[in-house]
């Protein structure tokens, strides 16, 4: 069991892959924004890859601990203290019971880090996940963000399955504060759509994260979109209508003029255009940019984001 | 036409611009697939759903979901398990085997749920968006005198009575978020038009009902939003399954019901709306059916009240939405 002393930002409780199967209705997978670093974390203490575990962003929790365990930290880096002394990211560290684990600020690039503990954090299952959607209050610890006071229970770890900790530095990315992000095209990059300078216009920008960002999405700035059309049809009055149709995790949709980058919980159906979309490999970057941060999109092909994705895979399978 | 480009990763049946299905890339995990001509036509939806029930019933490895749309489909599956090329092709067939089935009854509830329209919260929902957000549009101060301009409609009275004239038809679910319903009115004569805030509503209150382009949506909890407000209804999402109408599931809607709204008081609604989680409150549900081929039959013998009806609209919303 471990107490929340100082509920910092946003700290929630993840699984991964998510709450996936109900996009049809509404509802969206959660799961961690950075999945590769949560994976990392649950090995690192011997979970399962996909074990409930924290997420935590933008500035960090005090954390109490009210019994021995192990735990592991991954992804951004932020300032920290385990009681006196300074704690290690992406190792094993076992902590005794009464240690505060103390974090504030995000010390260099990246937004969002990962708590693993050795066993997975004990909290109800919904809809056949643990991770947390505030939106619709289920999931995770009471369907909420952590917030003082909380007590949060930690299973025990009956099965262990054994894992490399010795990570070389391909485990451990420095997160750059400007960002080049592959996309694949579509759906609606077209000249039905947008006019081709606007795709020029679209792969030559740096994109501005704006403060306008989260779980939901991650509103970007740049230039006024060129459409090829005058309205958006039956679809309503601006271009960037369309009929309702369900959006993909990770798409880059334009509401109006602005580009948004649809995140794990985001809405599902809706009436507006999506640009290109990110693909699973290059999903996490969206769980790291951090406002102010800049981002180039660069265009890939199905077949080169797969490839991307199996290396990963394997990567991962590997710890 | 459709203009060949990366974001296409298909076109099938391409001369035919009724029986088209243009296949959409959207990363790795999801392809968007589109069905015939960019228009609302409920044949397109009847085609999807045999389309969606036979993939389901192909029970793919590796397939995630099937999210459909108005004229659209989502396929999200895992790309590692399930190659693209062989989703294509597996949507190819199922196309081909739908066909069979696409005139044939597809089975829709009627479910009868309370709506009190013009009610004090919506207004004060919009009193706050020009407070924080828009002072002033064509469809402020109040959404409902809006929508009665933008269909030449006399009032708010007769916005209420055309809207009880019809049954909606849940096309699809998640707008926004939660078994949030994008339904259709039914009857063409009665389908009123108004188009979306700009920008969006930071909040909109929680069992809201609004009327957006010619569809309608409702709020399952306090979201941001953009539809033209008109009334509230009760809670549909119930997280604990604590109302016997949510037995099988914690939302109430599914596609292809046709939702008919029972007006009462705002008082009265507030009373039925407490009563949802704690099961006083009975969803009156009726089982049945929605023919298409006789739904396209009436359709024709409507069609002159219809076309008068358009006409009326495109004319009123012209003017209506000066100063958008």
């Amino acid at each position: 069991m471990f107490e929340i002393i100082n509920p910092g930002l946003e700290v929630t409780v993840q699984d991964y892959p998510g709450r996936l199967g109900y996009w049809s209705v509404g509802i969206p997978p959660s799961g961690p924004m950075d999945p590769v670093a949560f994976r990392i974390a649950n090995r690192l203490v011997e979970n399962a890859e996909g074990a409930p575990g924290l997420e935590i962003a933008g500035l960090g929790p005090t954390i109490k601990f009210h019994d021995d365990a192990r735990i592991a930290i991954t992804g951004a880096k932020f300032k920290a203290k385990l009681d006196d002394a300074e704690i290690d990211w992406y190792t094993p560290v076992d902590v005794k019971a009464g240690s505060v684990l103390k974090m504030g600020s995000i010390s260099g690039g990246g937004f969002r880090a990962y708590i693993a503990f050795a066993g997975g954090i004990d909290v109800p299952e919904y809809l056949g996940s643990y991770s947390t959607f505030p939106h619709g209050h289920f999931g995770g610890f009471e369907g909420r963000k952590l917030l003082k006071g909380d007590m949060v229970k930690v299973k025990k770890q009956t099965n262990p399955i054994k894992a490399r900790t010795n990570l070389g530095i391909t485990f451990k990315p420095d997160y750059p504060s400007h960002w080049e992000i592959g996309v694949i095209p579509g759906p609606h990059e077209s000249p039905d759509f947008f006019t081709e300078a606007f795709t020029k216009t679209f792969y030559s920008t740096d994109y501005k994260v704006s403060y306008n960002a989260n779980r939901l999405g991650i509103r970007l700035d740049g230039p006024i979109p060129e459409f090829s059309r005058k309205d958006g049809g039956e679809g309503g009055k601006h271009p960037s209508n369309m009929h309702d149709y369900t959006y993909a995790i990770g798409t880059i949709n334009f509401s109006g003029n602005t580009p948004i980058i649809i995140t794990a919980d985001g809405p599902s159906l809706g009436g507006f255009i999506s640009y290109a979309t990110l693909p699973t490999a290059e999903l996490w970057k969206a769980g790291q940019i951090k406002p102010g941060d800049s981002i180039r999109f660069i265009k890939m092909t199905h077949g080169e984001a797969l490839q991307k994705q199996k290396d990963m895979e394997t990567l991962i399978s590997m710890l | 036409m459709i203009t060949r480009s990366e974001a296409i990763v298909r076109i099938i049946n391409e001369d035919d611009p009724d029986r088209r299905i243009v296949i959409r890339a959207c990363g790795t995990d999801n392809v968007l697939v589109e069905l015939g001509e960019i228009t609302l036509d409920l044949n397109y939806r009847a085609r999807i759903y045999w389309i969606e029930k036979t993939l389901r019933e192909m029970n793919l490895d590796g397939l995630i979901d099937v999210s459909p749309g108005v004229r659209s489909f989502l396929i999200t599956f895992d790309a590692l398990k399930l190659s693209l090329e062989k989703l294509i092709e597996i949507v190819i067939i199922a196309e081909r085997e739908s066909r069979n089935n696409e005139l044939k009854p597809i089975p829709s509830r009627r479910v009868y749920m309370p709506i009190a329209f013009h009610d004090q919260k919506c207004l004060s929902y919009i009193r706050r968006y020009m407070e924080t957000v828009r002072p002033e549009a064509p469809y402020l101060p109040d959404n409902m005198e809006f929508v009665a301009r933008c269909n030449g409609l006399s009032g708010i009275e007769e916005v209420q009575e055309y809207f009880l004239k019809t049954e909606y038809m849940v096309l699809g679910l998640g707008d926004v978020y939660l078994g949030a319903p994008c339904a259709v009115p039914l009857d063409p004569r009665y389908r009123m038009n108004a188009p979306k805030y700009n920008p969006a509503r930071t909040l909109t209150p929680e069992g809201a009902v609004g009327i957006g382009g010619a569809f309608i949506c409702i709020y399952p909890m306090e979201s941001p939003g953009g539809y033209q407000l008109i009334g509230r209804t009760v809670p549909f999402w119930n997280t604990w399954q604590t109302n016997d109408a949510f037995k099988e599931a914690p939302w109430l809607l599914r596609p292809f019901d046709r939702v008919n709204f029972e007006p009462v008081t705002e008082e009265e609604l507030d009373r039925l709306a407490k009563g949802v989680h704690s099961n006083q409150y009975k969803f009156r549900i009726e089982e049945g059916i929605f023919d298409i081929a006789q739904y396209n039959e009436h359709l024709k013998e409507i069609k002159e009240e219809t076309d008068r009806f358009v006409k009326q609209q495109t004319e009123c919303l012209e003017i209506a939405t000066k100063g958008y």
